[in-house]
């Protein structure tokens, strides 16, 4: 099974924790939060847009907005198959991590 | 939707074809909520800057994971595009700064092109706004006049149907203003018809159009001047005093003129108070501006016959009683009136007999000079793409062989020009930020970053550096596909083959002549200035210094002169009418014994006190000057210089029978010849009478050893005589000085554009330079062993690339040589052309040459024949 990459699973993860309103700036912004690499539309599109070929994601098309000159707005929510393939992510970082408190270096 | 909130609309168009097509809907989207969000939080620009940033961010990698058809082997072209710029770096370097520079010089020009076409197009009117000229006619020759008599304006309105309104625009002459506790000589004020405001678009921040001119004791003044005198206060009401004698009371405030305007004024005042000052000519002498608005459709050449029939009939009426002035008038009218549109005054208004041409030659001059130094930074860029093509044989037929088509190695070259040609896009924007304070210092205009930000100058931006990266790019292109894969690889088809390597010469021939045309150009027009502004007149200039007299310090006109005279630190001290540095007044009208009634000469004219051509050093050389030991000098006596005698056509006019400017009386001397007027100009007759309430200028004779002393004296003096009008003391030097104002910005702007042509020549130059000695390394390496010593190589290095600029000399000299005389034909008193001037350019760009190319050689020449025989 192929590997999630950090990428991709911060992006799944935040899609999953915006539970309710999980579009593109949305994500983007959280994403800008929490972690250190800044985060660009292109930067979070991509991702979204190869997870939701891989089956991770499925996508909802809302009503268009005058606030974004008039364009749709584009809802992402997990599949299971991307369930599935978080949860497989952590219990291989899990086992991998397992017993090391700290990495020691000579 | 606030307009200042909208995207740009380029780069969302640029964005919109870089995106996927199904998506580029809600991306677009996305991108407009956070650019409005920016925009909520850092303002209209960031948000702009920021939407530009994603453009060339996030292109890219949406190109990367594009699944496009064709668009595949396009990434592959720009990912090598890259990676050759990064192989090369040196290269690259010269090649984008070569052409950025030559991109930011042709943007700059372009600028300054375009706001010397805008003048006066911003008036709502401007397409029916006119100033009325004439064509006057003396001795059959034609003289254009844009001035018109104050009497003029209010029988246009009346009688001309086509005519909506007119109004005159006079000047005030200095005025000494006051507010209060601050003073000041103010000399752009302008009085005006109330129609002036309706006619030109010159928006009131205060006050109200209709009615703010109708008091002629009233004035309007521009927020620059409202800040000076009254800071933050409300101007409204406040009260001028003027020339101590009057006051003047603040109705309206105009907003700062745009600097695209002829007509530039900093207060306005009615037409009626040039009246209570006395300016005004109840006469048909001609000394104003008068402007008209037609009516929408009117045919321009029916109003000219109309204005001038007008004039004719009212000239006529009110001399009908003055038979030898009708007699002068005729019966056919000899003055022609024509209306001169104001969006052309600016590049082609002319004055006087000659038709030089107006500031349109400087715009022609500049775009051709652009146009020079772009082609120079192209064909740089085509010569360095050429020269690398050599080490890319190999990749050139591995490509062919693995089955590239002509075709797509073209698309290829193409693409990495353009790549290259972008870049230098970007870089040259950035160096028109950092010059533009610069370039506004010295070309007198003032751009802002907001030019940039204009669409239009984007675009043409875009068109120029594509069109440059596709001209530059086909040589490469063609050259290098045609490329035989077998020969390449085997690697024998690295030289070149004998024509390309004229045709890169050529080009570098090309280049170096055009900048030594510049060279050339700068030059003599600094030669040109240096001539006119050290030429000896005819009278002691460097001797003088004057003070304008205004309003009421004309009376105290005989005290001061007596007053100064007391200490002999002042030589002399005499006055006239228009300062010796530019006497305008001219007429007609001359009478003399024999004169031939047919001819009607034009003859300049100004009134002056007794002891003027002792004060200023004018020789006499026939007869005497004017002395106040003749009674009859003071109303009789004329002096004239050695052009009025030739019209007389006499040995000695003196003692002879002479009538002029409403005198009559005798010649009583010659003056030689001297300049009056800019030296454009042949010295024109010229007459002096006495008139010593006409002196408006005090001229004083000083030793300029003693300068500062007596300067020192002089100002005293006036303050003692003069305690309310601030002491004006000029060197005559510096008024002329700011005659010549155009051409020394024309002599700076050459100067810096012949500077960035030699530039990017000499990048081409050096860029050319090593690659013709990496190329021969082998060759030196196998000559330094047989026994070649270091001057040999440097020699050999060397002297391929002075031939190359010894040849642009020869070619250069020519044209240079065409354009310089032709230009100096344009100035009746000239510079000569000597060799130096063309000598010194050929030294200069062989030195310039061999300096460039001296680093490449010395390195070739101390390079070890071992490494070099090493490598393969």
């Amino acid at each position: 099974m192929k590997y999630l990459t950090r990428q991709e699973e911060m992006v799944l993860l935040t899609v999953y924790r915006l539970k309710d309103d999980p579009y593109l700036v949305n994500i983007m912004d959280y994403l800008n939060e929490s972690a250190d690499k800044k985060w660009s539309i292109s930067s979070v599109y991509v991702p979204l847009d190869r997870l939701s070929s891989m089956g991770y994601l499925v996508t909802d098309t809302g009503a268009p907005t005058a606030k974004r000159g008039g364009k749709a707005i584009k809802h992402y929510r997990l599949t299971e198959k991307g369930a599935n393939a978080l949860t497989e992510v952590k219990r291989i970082h899990e086992t991998m991590w397992d017993g090391i408190e700290t990495i020691i270096t000579d | 939707m606030r307009s200042e909130n909208k995207i740009p609309a380029f780069a969302k168009w640029l964005l919109s074809k870089t995106l996927p097509m199904s998506e580029s809907d809600f991306l677009l989207g996305d991108f407009e909520f956070c650019f409005n969000r920016i925009v909520e939080d850092k303002g209209h620009f960031s948000a702009v800057l920021w939407y530009w940033l994603q453009l060339f961010k996030t292109a890219p990698e949406f190109i990367k994971t594009s699944k496009r058809r064709g668009a595949l082997m396009f990434k592959n072209y720009i990912k090598m595009a890259f990676r050759n710029m990064i192989r090369y770096k040196g290269y690259t370097f010269l090649n984008v700064t070569g052409l950025a520079l030559g991109l930011a010089c042709c943007m700059l020009i372009m600028f300054w092109v375009l706001d010397e076409t805008s003048y006066n197009a911003f008036h709502e009117n401007a397409d029916n706004l006119f100033l009325v000229e004439q064509d006057q006619s003396y001795s059959g020759q034609k003289f254009h006049v844009n001035v018109t008599s104050y009497i003029m304006g209010p029988f246009l309105t009346d009688e001309i149907p086509e005519v909506k309104y007119s109004t005159r625009y006079a000047g005030t002459g200095t005025l000494l203003m006051r507010h209060e506790e601050i003073l000041n000589y103010e000399r752009r004020v302008r009085a005006v018809d109330p129609e002036f405001l309706d006619m030109f678009t010159f928006p009131l921040l205060d006050g109200d159009k209709n009615t703010c001119l109708d008091d002629p004791y009233s004035i309007v003044i521009d927020e620059a001047t409202a800040e000076k005198y009254f800071g933050d206060t409300n101007p409204i009401g406040k009260v001028f005093t003027v020339n101590n004698q009057y006051s003047l009371t603040v109705t309206g405030v105009l907003k700062d003129l745009p600097t695209n305007s002829t007509i530039r004024f900093r207060m306005l005042v009615s037409i009626e108070f040039t009246k209570t000052l006395g300016r005004f000519g109840d006469n048909w002498g001609n000394n104003i501006f008068t402007y008209v608005q037609t009516i929408p459709g009117s045919i321009k050449a029916d109003v000219n016959k109309k204005m001038t029939d007008l004039v004719f009939r009212k000239m006529r009426d009110r001399y009908s009683d003055q038979p030898e002035l009708l007699s002068r008038i005729g019966d056919e009218p000899s003055t022609m009136f024509m209306l001169d549109p104001v969006k052309r005054i600016r590049l082609y208004q002319t004055f006087g007999f000659s038709n030089a041409p107006g500031r349109v030659q400087f715009v022609y001059i500049f775009s051709i000079i652009a146009i020079f130094i772009l082609l120079i930074a192209c064909i740089n860029f085509m010569n360095l793409s050429t020269a690398r093509a050599a080490n890319r044989s190999k990749e050139i037929g591995m490509r062919k062989v693995t089955g590239a088509l002509k075709r797509n190695l073209i698309t290829q070259f193409y693409v990495e020009a353009i790549t290259l040609s972008l870049l230098a896009m970007v870089l040259s924007i950035g160096l028109i930020i950092i010059f533009l304070p610069f370039f506004n210092d010295i070309s007198g205009k003032t751009f802002t970053l907001a030019v940039l930000q204009n669409r239009n100058t984007l675009l043409g931006m875009f068109i120029i550096t594509l069109t440059a990266g596709i001209l530059a790019g086909s040589y490469p292109a063609l050259y290098m596909s045609r490329f035989n894969p077998i020969k390449s690889l085997k690697g024998s088809a690295s030289k070149g083959s004998k024509s390309s390597n004229y045709f890169r010469k050529g080009l570098v021939v090309f280049q170096f002549s055009l900048s030594i045309i510049l060279i050339i150009g700068t030059m003599v027009v600094f030669k040109q200035l240096d001539y006119m502004l050290n030429k000896y007149l005819g009278y002691d200039k460097d001797a003088i210094v004057f003070i304008p007299l205004r309003g009421n310090s004309v009376d105290s006109y005989p005290e001061l002169k007596s007053e100064l005279l007391q200490n002999p630190l002042v030589r002399n001290v005499s006055g006239l009418w228009q300062n010796i540095s530019g006497i305008g007044a001219n007429g007609g009208g001359a009478e003399w014994e024999g004169k031939d009634p047919e001819i009607d000469p034009l003859i300049g004219f100004n009134f002056v006190d007794y002891s003027i051509t002792e004060t200023l050093g004018i020789e006499i050389v026939n007869g005497r000057s004017f002395s106040v030991e003749h009674a009859t000098d003071a109303e009789e006596a004329f002096l004239v210089n050695e052009e009025v005698v030739k019209i007389m056509g006499v040995d000695s006019p003196v003692d002879m029978h002479f009538e002029f400017w409403g005198r009559s009386g005798k010649i009583v001397g010659v003056m030689k010849n001297f300049h009056y007027q800019r030296l454009n100009n042949n010295i024109q007759p010229l007459v002096f009478a006495v008139n010593q309430t006409a002196v408006r200028n005090l001229m004083i004779r000083i030793d300029p050893e003693t300068y500062t002393e007596a300067v020192e004296y002089i100002n005293e003096t006036w303050k003692r005589v003069l305690p309310n009008y601030p002491s004006q003391v000029t060197y005559l030097n510096d008024n002329f000085q700011g005659m010549y104002q155009g051409q020394q910005q024309m002599g700076d702007l050459f100067k810096y554009f012949a500077f960035l042509a030699v530039l990017i020549a000499c990048l081409g130059l050096f860029g050319l330079a090593s690659f013709a000695s990496e190329q021969r390394t082998k060759e030196f390496g196998i000559r330094k062993v047989l026994g070649a010593t270091e001057q040999n190589i440097v020699y050999l290095l060397g002297s391929e690339f002075v031939k190359l600029v010894v040849f642009s000399n020869v070619l250069a000299m020519p044209v240079a040589w065409y354009f310089v005389n032709n230009w100096l034909e344009g100035y009746a008193y000239r510079t000569e052309l000597g060799i130096f001037v063309f000598a010194g350019a050929g030294v200069l760009s062989l030195l310039i040459a061999l300096l460039t190319v001296s680093y490449q050689s010395i390195r070739a020449a101390i390079s070890n024949p071992v490494k070099s025989l090493r490598y393969e």
